[in-house]
């Protein structure tokens, strides 16, 4: 089975991911801790075999579903499949997930190496030696049937999954560390501990970034 | 006779707050706003609390969220440890369960989720009146004593109680351990659309917390507090009452059935109130 996402991310400062930020680093975080806090959607779609990208990207834009070009950026990549299932049944995440741009308004990022990894470049997060990247895939448990909603679609029956993309940068190498804190500042267990993520409606899987670190593209899930 | 101050807590967003104040000034209730960038310990001279509804932060991350992470936040939850009793109407139900405080069965550990209505063939923002009534083996502190079902009005996109707790399911299954559910005039729980308006499991419509004194309450009784408030053709006796006030020509302030739950805090008179 294969599989598309289309990334999107708003043109304009992102007041959530800002205001989540500020609540982190006020309440849960040592000064500097938290280098930079990103928000983008993620719209999984799986079971698109033979379909063509651009047709996707087409329906999305003629219909405004999930992003409206004069608002947003976006990218459509091609996913490794296995992410819906892994979402309903706790099973691992795919890695590596998202590997080669489709169709994007960002031509900024297109790269002759159609191999190297389409969520690096997408976040693009500045090198850093003395910080880590961790991502957090984030969906809602007790979602209706997983299907897409009405429209015109090239594979109407494709499965389909919204996910929040948090991505923390946090100061320090230790990829392992990095990943258990990134979890524990952004899972709400506590009132003193957790925020992004609702562990009684969500789930979520916590990844680092390919090609940013040693010990790249390692995918925990809960 | 001393008044009893509750305080009225405001966060950005919220926008009933003058409205609660209005209620509880009508219950008989001394109160004041305290705003979110004031000192906490304020909160010590107050002997009751309400959060009210509306959008705190814009719902950002999660409707309640990060007001619950919030100084004053931190000193309610000291207050309401106290013994004090704290009403969360709708986004403040939301901050509740954020914060913990409910059901609050272990200090600020998060059990309980607000997330989005579920029905069929609707999505987003639901708004209108419902009935609800109250569980009749609970100690919350606010539905003591109401023992009829009551016609209030909702508003809200997230008011669907979410738990992967056990031990929780387990005691939310019983109707009447629940402090408020949804139901039909004639008592019975609502399970579907649009009697339970949010596919909340077993109509749960209010859940309190600690040892009762804490509730997280999506319907707004400030919007129902008065009896000309209450549609003309609702169901069941609310709205013979309402007819005969009409008639009588004495509806202009005649109490309506979401006064009963603010009124609760003028209990605090008989065990030493300020």
């Amino acid at each position: 089975m294969s599989a598309y996402a289309f990334l999107v991310r708003g043109r304009g400062s992102d007041l959530v991911a800002m205001t989540a930020a500020q609540a982190l680093r006020s309440h849960f975080t040592r000064e500097g801790e938290l280098v930079s806090l990103q928000r983008d959607e993620v719209h999984l779609l799986e079971g698109v075999e033979g379909s063509d990208p651009g047709e996707w990207t087409d329906a999305c834009t003629a219909h405004a579903h999930w992003f409206n070009p004069n608002k947003h950026r976006f990218a459509l990549v091609e996913a490794a499949s296995g992410g819906i299932q892994a979402a309903r049944r706790a099973s691992p995440w795919p890695s590596p997930w998202l590997e080669m741009r489709l169709h994007t308004d960002r031509p900024d990022i297109l790269s002759t190496d159609h191999r190297r990894d389409a969520l690096t470049e997408w976040l693009g997060l500045e090198e850093n030696p003395e910080t880590t990247a961790v991502c957090l895939a984030v969906w809602e448990h007790h979602r209706d049937d997983g299907g897409l909603p009405a429209g015109p679609w090239p594979r109407p029956q494709a499965q389909y999954l919204p996910l929040v993309l948090w991505t923390l940068v946090l100061r320090g190498r230790d990829v392992t560390a990095a990943m258990a804190r990134a979890e524990e500042l952004a899972i709400t267990r506590h009132r003193r501990q957790g925020l992004l993520v609702h562990p009684h409606m969500q789930g979520w899987a916590v990844f680092t970034p390919p090609q940013r670190v040693s010990g790249a593209g390692r995918i925990q899930s809960p | 006779m001393t008044q009893l101050r509750i305080a009225v807590l405001q966060f950005p967003g919220l926008n009933c707050e003058e409205e609660t104040l209005r209620v509880l000034r009508f219950a008989g209730l001394d109160s004041a706003l305290v705003r979110w960038n004031e000192d906490p310990t304020r909160l010590r001279d107050f002997a009751g609390f309400v959060i009210p509804g509306g959008f705190s932060y814009q719902d950002r991350v999660r409707a309640g969220a990060i007001a619950s992470k919030s100084p004053l936040i931190e000193g309610l939850v000291r207050e309401a440890e106290s013994g004090k009793p704290v009403l969360g109407i709708c986004n403040g139900a939301q901050i509740l369960v954020e914060s913990g405080l409910v059901p609050g069965r272990e200090a600020g550990r998060v059990d309980v989720a607000m997330t989005r209505n579920r029905v069929p063939h609707r999505e987003g923002y639901k708004s209108g009146w419902v009935h609800v009534r109250a569980g009749r083996q609970t100690n919350c502190f606010f539905t003591e004593g109401l023992d009829e079902v009551f016609p209030i009005v909702v508003g809200h996109a997230e008011g669907r109680f979410l738990t992967q707790d056990p031990e929780l399911i387990d005691r939310l299954a019983d109707p009447d351990r629940r402090a408020a559910y949804y139901c039909h005039p004639d008592g019975r729980v609502a399970e579907d659309y649009p009697a339970n308006p949010n596919g909340s499991a077993g109509g749960v419509a209010g859940l309190e917390g600690l040892d009762g004194q804490v509730l997280a309450f999506m319907p707004h009784p400030e919007r129902a507090a008065w009896l000309w408030q209450v549609p003309e053709d609702i169901e069941g006796p609310w709205g013979e009452r309402r007819a005969a006030a009409v008639a009588r020509g004495n509806i202009a302030d005649a109490p309506g059935p979401g006064l009963a739950l603010v009124q609760a805090f003028c209990r605090l008179r008989g065990v030493g109130g300020s």
